[in-house]
């Protein structure tokens, strides 16, 4: 039954082209639209590790200003200050996995290339266990461990687009670059990895050029004078003869993998601990205040979704309510223009329910080539947007799951549109129409 | 003509027109706001800077070896520049105002820690020739003297280097002294370390483009040494074109070892950190115009449907004696009623989607205005798109009323 | 008071050409009640449009209370036809979402009066058929005897010169025919000229002439004497 009304579907739709494209239209449109939008927001509200969100946790103290908060009610800053964070690096129970990082900027060369010039590489410093913790995939080699954290090791680890640049992509592992006066080896080049965003770091933007650079914090606090800093950084008290590391000034972002609740608690404990030593020595003179939040929480909590893609979804959602609207009319005139068709098969024995799954299914078709004019428009879209806005590089693109999504609710919103058709032309008297009027 | 035949015969078989009066009334909703706020974003980004923008270049250096960028080296960089024909000023600092990078400070009247009326603001550190390399307009006092600009080899020294100067903006000496008496006083950025306010240039954005306080500006005489740089070059009218071309080169002359880059004028600048709310508005303006294009299909369709659905009554109303014009102001004034319908139903909800935007994004409240503007660009529109259908049902000829299919 | 004169209509397609009205010629006085029939095909339809001014033809002349209207503009025309001539159309031609004060009042408003006029000729002409109680109801409320008067009503509303009825008890069982072609007899004798088209020939014997028509010609002529008809109905309901 089901094949026969496919065939009635698809010959009614061929036999009124006009009205049939002008459907397509509309409700590909507003897809098109909507999936536009939609794709750019669940990429950018999306989970960007999904399989470990709810074990990584962004850790915050509040060590601000005792006379008002980092952020109104009393929200902490959203990073450590450098001594913290190699403190908390040090002293963090045995088993669970930390990282600290901040972010860096150092001028590279490889040497004795004959064309190279020098680059600025953006990325990362950081302790070894980030790569472990965050499953940062390798294309060449791999990362390096704890022991050359405490010897400040001369390693880097290359972004797979980084080596490309400098290295024509070859396994570059072993080879050197040269970074103002030192050589760094290269110990590992990563595969593609583009969490979206870039949950561990968001200050210069989450949804910029991936780093393309990491290397061990330690080597980074030797050289940290003639390398520049890549982030925010947020001053309460000024910075001391000491400078600006020995300082109040908050800068480097600090993460662990905590597994279950029982071991967030005990971490807590661990924090508080901690800080209630830094106050015995004149730190921290706000109420304690710590914060452990995990991949999603820490992205609400940065706001990393903008305004202007939220109110942009919503009008989307409006716009494909106007194509719905103007498809249940268009809907409307074909169906009831058809009506003597209909009076004639329900003459011939055709069952309310026989009538209402015929145009149901009619609409249903309607849909899903809707659906597919609605993807390749929001492919367009999605290349307009691209271009648009220069820091969406990452965000702008289809995937598999979006592509679902977009049919589905294609699909759903024909059939939707043509509940109220459907339900109208199928309750038509068998006699009524067959008269002339 | 009266209008109350048609209001009834469209009462009565209504399911057509609500659909299209719906439509007319989201996008009429939708347009206005999304109108507005494309009017918000582009005053925003018409926003004067203080700058001569158009005149002014900026450009970047990263010195590959530690220490290369040391006050002599900058003062050869800065002659370099000063060389070049066409340069009227050019002045050292850490970052080009309105790139959305750069030193946020604050300043108060007493420097207290908790001074509530402690504002905060941009912090730009510029040499001698500042002023006339951003092209500014000074409005009260003066700018800094050569021997006043002091040489720094940190951000961390402004805190330790008494650095007494300051030229604020008028925005900033409103807000501190609204007497209007800001020149010549004290204010603080920490307890003991205060600084005197010896000019007041006009206008002078700070590096946020989107920030509240992006007129909030501060000047301080200070050069940096031993770090990235940027420089601000201002040309002479019509001299532009061949600075831009003379700056790399004429760096790297001085010394080839180090990274120039990102050389463009202050406008360029400002467009790309403009780059978002521009994105937002054209992104708006396709929507709306996709949008009011949907509902003129909708129009249309309805329009056209009517007419080939009533074609016997319109042979029928000939018959009786319509002229032709008659049957085309009917349709018109069917299409206006539908349009009114959902200008009625669209101006509600307009204001209803003003306030969810203010209330769950703090965005400024639907100037009203704008909900007459676009009923009467609805209104012209639905008229135009009811137009055709209406002229073809107008011929239509009499005899169909006679005939028996 | 109407009068055609040779008048032919050709219609041409791509492949055909047919001749719908061939010389035909017609005087109809004030006061008159002619029955125009034929079979199907006879060109009655097209005589219909050219009378009511529907159609143009091709030759010949139709002149209207002396002045000749074959070769008006269609807004002189519509005018024509708005003041002059009162349609009865055999499927009444109500108009579905007007009610029928509405439906009556659609001639009307094109002629221009003002709305206290047309509510009185509404009014009265609603009385003449009898419909009075029934100003606001919808046509699919009525029955098709009370349908077709009310198209009567809306054809005599705006005093026309003529009423031109084509078929007009066509759609109806012969209960409501009968009514309504006594109303048209009625309305006859208070001096409105009929002109009624059909192919019943029991219908046309009510009228006073016959005009029978065949492949677009005139083919014959029947006066009826009325007062001979009414004493033969008489002898028949007396005697056996």
């Amino acid at each position: 039954m089901f094949a026969y009304h496919l065939n009635m579907a698809l010959r009614s739709l061929v036999r009124t082209p006009g009205l049939s494209i002008l459907m397509v239209l509309a409700i590909g449109l507003g897809i098109g639209v909507c999936m536009t939008m939609l794709s750019v927001y669940a990429l950018m509200a999306g989970d960007p590790i999904p399989h470990k969100s709810d074990r990584l946790y962004a850790v915050q103290l509040d060590s601000w200003d005792p006379n008002q908060p980092f952020l109104e009610p009393n929200e902490p800053p959203y990073q450590l200050t450098w001594r913290d964070a190699l403190e908390l690096a040090e002293r963090s129970p045995a088993g669970v996995p930390r990282a600290a990082m901040i972010g860096m900027a150092m001028i590279a060369e490889v040497p004795d290339a004959s064309n190279a010039r020098p680059e600025i590489v953006t990325g990362h410093a950081t302790t070894s266990d980030l790569f472990g913790m965050f499953d940062v995939p390798f294309q060449f080699g791999g990362a390096w461990d704890r022991l050359t954290d405490k010897e400040a090791g001369q390693v880097v680890v290359l972004s797979r687009e980084l080596n490309d640049q400098l290295f024509g992509g070859e396994d570059s592992v072993g080879r050197n670059i040269k970074v103002g006066d030192i050589y760094l080896r290269v110990i590992g080049v990563m595969d593609d990895w583009q969490p979206t965003p870039r949950f561990y770091d968001v200050n210069v933007g989450a949804f910029d050029r991936l780093d393309e650079a990491f290397v061990p914090l330690s080597l980074f606090d030797r050289h940290r004078d003639e390398w520049g800093l890549n982030g925010n950084v947020s001053c309460w008290d000024p910075p001391t003869e000491a400078g600006l590391f020995a300082s109040e000034c908050v800068l480097t972002q600090f993460w662990v993998e905590l597994p279950d609740a029982a071991a967030v608690r005990d971490y807590h404990a661990f924090l508080d601990a901690y800080v209630k030593q830094q106050k015995e020595l004149g730190r921290f003179q706000r109420p304690l205040n710590n914060r452990l939040s995990n991949v999603n929480e820490w992205l609400d909590i940065n706001e990393v979704v903008e305004d202007d893609n939220t109110v942009l979804l919503g009008l989307s959602f409006m716009f494909l309510a106007v194509c719905l609207l103007n498809t249940v009319g268009l809907l409307l005139a074909k169906f009831l223009g058809r009506a003597g068709d209909i009076g004639v098969r329900r003459a011939l024995g055709a069952s309310r329910v026989a009538v209402f799954q015929q145009h149901l299914t009619e609409v249903g078709v309607l849909g899903a080539i809707g659906g597919l004019v609605g993807l390749a428009l929001a492919w367009a879209g999605l290349a307009g947007v691209h271009a648009l806005y220069d820091d969406y590089e990452r965000v702008a693109h289809l995937n598999l799951e979006l592509v679902a999504i977009a049919i589905g609710l294609a699909v759903f919103a024909g059939i939707a549109a043509g509940l109220y058709p459907a339900w109208r032309i199928c309750r038509i008297a068998p006699a009524t129409y067959l008269k002339t009027q | 003509m009266d209008i109350r035949p048609i209001l009834s015969a469209l009462a009565r078989s209504r399911t057509g027109a609500v659909l299209v009066a719906l439509q007319i009334a989201i996008t009429l909703a939708v347009v206005c706001n999304a109108a507005f706020i494309v009017q918000q974003r582009l005053a925003k980004m018409d926003r004067p800077s203080g700058y001569d923008d158009g005149n002014v270049v900026t450009v970047q250096v990263i010195p590959l070896e530690q220490a290369a960028n040391d006050r002599s080296a900058i003062a050869a960089d800065l002659r370099a520049l000063r060389a070049i024909s066409g340069v009227e000023a050019a002045s050292v600092t850490q970052q080009e105002p309105l790139s959305n990078s750069g030193i946020n400070w604050g300043i108060s009247k007493t420097g207290a820690p908790n001074d509530p009326d402690s504002i905060n603001l941009s912090a730009y550190l510029f040499d001698e020739q500042g002023l006339d390399a951003l092209g500014m307009k000074l409005i009260a006092g003066r700018w800094f003297r050569p021997e006043e600009v002091q040489i720094l080899d940190d951000l961390d020294d402004l805190v330790r280097v008494h650095v007494p100067s300051l030229v604020v903006t008028q925005a900033v000496a409103d807000i501190l002294f609204p007497e209007g008496d800001a020149l010549g006083q004290t204010v603080y950025d920490f307890p003991d370390n205060g600084m005197q306010i010896i000019g007041i240039v006009e206008r002078a954005q700070g590096y946020f483009v989107s920030r509240p306080n992006i007129e909030n500006s501060m000047f301080r005489p200070a050069v940096i040494q031993n770090t990235r740089q940027a420089y601000v070059i201002r040309s002479k009218p019509g001299d532009l074109d061949a600075v831009l071309h003379e700056v790399e080169p004429a760096l790297l002359a001085v010394n080839p070892r180090r990274l120039v880059r990102h050389v463009r004028t202050l406008a360029e600048v400002r467009e790309e950190s403009y780059g978002n709310d521009r994105a937002m508005a054209i992104t708006l303006l396709a929507v709306m115009g996709l949008l009011i294009a949907v509902t003129v299909l909708g129009v249309f369709g309805l329009m056209a449907f009517n007419v080939s659905r009533r074609r016997k009554q319109i042979g029928t109303r000939r018959a009786l004696g319509a002229q032709r014009s008659d049957i085309v102001r009917y349709f018109l004034v069917e299409s206006w009623l539908i349009t009114t319908a959902g200008a009625v139903a669209g101006a509600v909800l307009a204001v209803a989607l003003s306030v969810w935007l203010v209330n769950t994004f703090e965005l400024p409240k639907l100037d009203w205005h704008y909900i007459p503007a676009g009923i009467v660009v609805l209104w012209v529109v639905a008229q135009l798109a009811a137009y055709g259908p209406a002229r073809r049902a107008s011929a239509i000829e009499p005899a169909i009323a006679t005939r028996s299919v | 008071m109407l009068k055609m004169t040779s008048v032919s209509k050709i219609y041409r397609t791509d492949m055909v050409q047919t001749t719908a009205l061939r010389e035909f010629s017609l005087d109809v006085e004030e006061g008159d009640f002619i029955a125009v029939t034929g079979p199907s095909g006879s060109g009655k339809t097209t005589f219909l449009n050219i009378a009511g001014l529907l159609e143009g033809f091709d030759s010949g002349s139709y002149e209207l209370d002396g002045q000749d209207v074959s070769r008006l503009d269609d807004n002189a025309r519509s005018r024509i036809r708005n003041q002059k001539v009162g349609f009865i159309f055999q499927s009444f031609n109500l108009i579905p979402d007007l009610n029928v004060f509405e439906n009556i009042e659609v001639p009307l408003h094109y002629r221009g009066m003002r709305r206290v006029e047309r509510q009185q000729c509404i009014r009265e002409s609603l009385e003449l058929v009898g419909l009075a109680s029934r100003m606001k109801h919808l046509p699919s409320q009525l029955s098709g005897g009370q349908q077709q008067r009310v198209a009567i009503a809306r054809a005599l509303a705006g005093n026309p010169r003529f009423l031109l009825a084509d078929e007009p008890t066509g759609n109806l069982d012969s209960v409501m025919a009968r009514q309504v072609l006594e109303l048209l007899e009625g309305i006859n004798s208070q001096g409105t000229t009929i002109i009624m088209v059909t192919h019943e020939t029991e219908l046309a014997r009510r009228a006073h002439r016959n005009v029978h028509m065949l492949d677009g010609q005139v083919t014959d002529f029947t006066e009826f004497d009325h007062a001979l008809r009414l004493r033969e109905e008489q002898a028949a309901t007396v005697g056996g």
